[in-house]
């Protein structure tokens, strides 16, 4: 009799027990593993978004020096006051006096392009209006433009995505002369 | 009684060994993502900071193309007095200890009188940009400064190397030698090393990317 008792088996506290440990083990293996994929998906990201403000800079460099222009109705170089990129102004949401350009990467997301561009003097040699900015007037050089952008990843609603309480976003800069 | 005992325990080992595996595969997961994490921010430092290093050759040229045609120090701060140097392009000090300015005395006037070939141009020596702002020879610097891009820099050096006589051109009485606009004689060979550095405010990634080109000037009117 004590031999067959014994071959019964697991008792329910015996298997209780078991799953609760396994169980544990598995979530925290797991939660790893989301970090990992989190992680991941931020590398792409962070590649995906470089790239298209790479190349951004290069097509801003290659129109022609005015100061406005138009395509799709969107001014692609001028002179903007209070940008959302300029440290006087802490607000990110207000980008009216920015430049926007919204598109999707190759996965269908969306993304949005946003620059601004201070000019130097015209080619007469006339300063801009400082009071434009008086705190902060990147002018370069006569005849010269900073470009400064900020690309950054949407979803669906059209807010920045937010990583790590950070936005998704990379800023890049360049300059472009009159030539 | 004492083989079935020692059977019990053989599932502590397995699933012991079990969590191990997974614990491990879990670890190598989280640093090959962590490695993918630095390869995509090295690729935004290196494409940023080749961004500002090639943009920071142009009005390098235009500041050239000044002194050339003006013949005297150019002022780098001609649009707006009194603001902020940020965005600025400004002359490097020769020493160490000073500060950056934007014109007027010493600096303006070495790298005027390098620009214009009356004295020797300092070549610039490797590893030199670690130190904090001369011996490391660069001549200009410009701040892109801005919000999340607290540190984008771009140093440049130039370095005249020689002018020689354009073929079919004048050069009679040296006419020309600086390369100025109205003497369409001579042509002066540059040599620029910019460099485009890259760091946000409290972020462990930095970087820098260099630049070098070669600028022909050659006196006609127009162009860069």
């Amino acid at each position: 009799m004590t031999n067959t008792n014994f071959k019964k088996g697991f008792t329910l506290i015996e298997v209780m027990m078991a799953m609760t440990i396994f169980t544990i083990a598995i979530l925290a293996i797991t939660s790893l593993q989301t970090g990992s994929v989190k992680g991941n998906n931020k590398a792409r990201n962070v590649t995906i978004l470089a790239g298209i403000a790479s190349n951004h800079c290069e097509m801003l460099q290659s129109l022609p020096y005015i100061k406005d222009m138009d395509i799709e109705g969107h001014p692609l170089i001028g002179y903007t006051q209070n940008s959302a990129l300029a440290p006087t102004s802490n607000d990110l949401t207000d980008t009216s006096d920015n430049h926007i350009l919204n598109m999707n990467d190759s996965y269908g997301r969306p993304i949005e392009i946003s620059w601004d561009v201070s000019s130097g003097s015209t080619s007469d040699g006339e300063p801009d209006d400082p009071d434009a900015n008086p705190t902060y007037n990147y002018d370069m050089y006569p005849d010269t433009k900073t470009v400064r952008l900020k690309v950054s990843l949407l979803d669906d609603a059209g807010n920045v995505v937010q990583q790590n309480g950070r936005d998704m976003a990379v800023y890049m800069s360049t300059i472009i002369p009159r030539i | 009684m004492k083989k079935t005992n020692s059977q019990k325990g053989s599932v502590m080992v397995v699933v012991l060994l079990l969590m191990t595996i997974l614990t491990l595969i879990g670890l190598s997961a989280i640093e090959t993502t962590n490695i993918e994490l630095q390869i995509a921010k090295n690729d935004l430092v290196y494409k940023s900071s080749l961004s500002l290093a090639d943009g920071a050759l142009y009005p390098t040229i235009k500041l050239i193309k000044d002194i050339l045609y003006q013949g005297e120090i150019v002022d780098t701060d001609q649009t707006s007095d009194g603001y902020d140097k940020k965005g600025k392009l400004v002359y490097l000090p020769p020493n160490e200890e000073d500060e950056p300015s934007n014109s007027t005395i010493g600096d303006s006037e070495i790298f005027f009188r390098e620009t214009m070939g009356f004295s020797e141009s300092l070549e610039y020596t490797e590893g030199a940009e670690d130190k904090p702002h001369h011996d490391r020879a660069t001549d200009l610097s410009i701040e892109v400064g801005g919000q999340g891009m607290d540190n984008f820099r771009a140093e440049i050096d130039v370095m005249r190397r020689e002018s020689k006589a354009v073929a079919g051109g004048a050069a009679e009485f040296g006419a020309g030698y600086a390369g100025a606009e109205n003497a369409a004689g001579m042509e002066v060979l540059y040599r620029f090393t910019a460099y485009g550095f890259y760091g946000q405010q409290g972020k462990r990634v930095q970087g820098r990317t260099k630049v070098e080109a070669d600028y022909r000037r050659v006196p006609v009117p127009g162009g860069l």
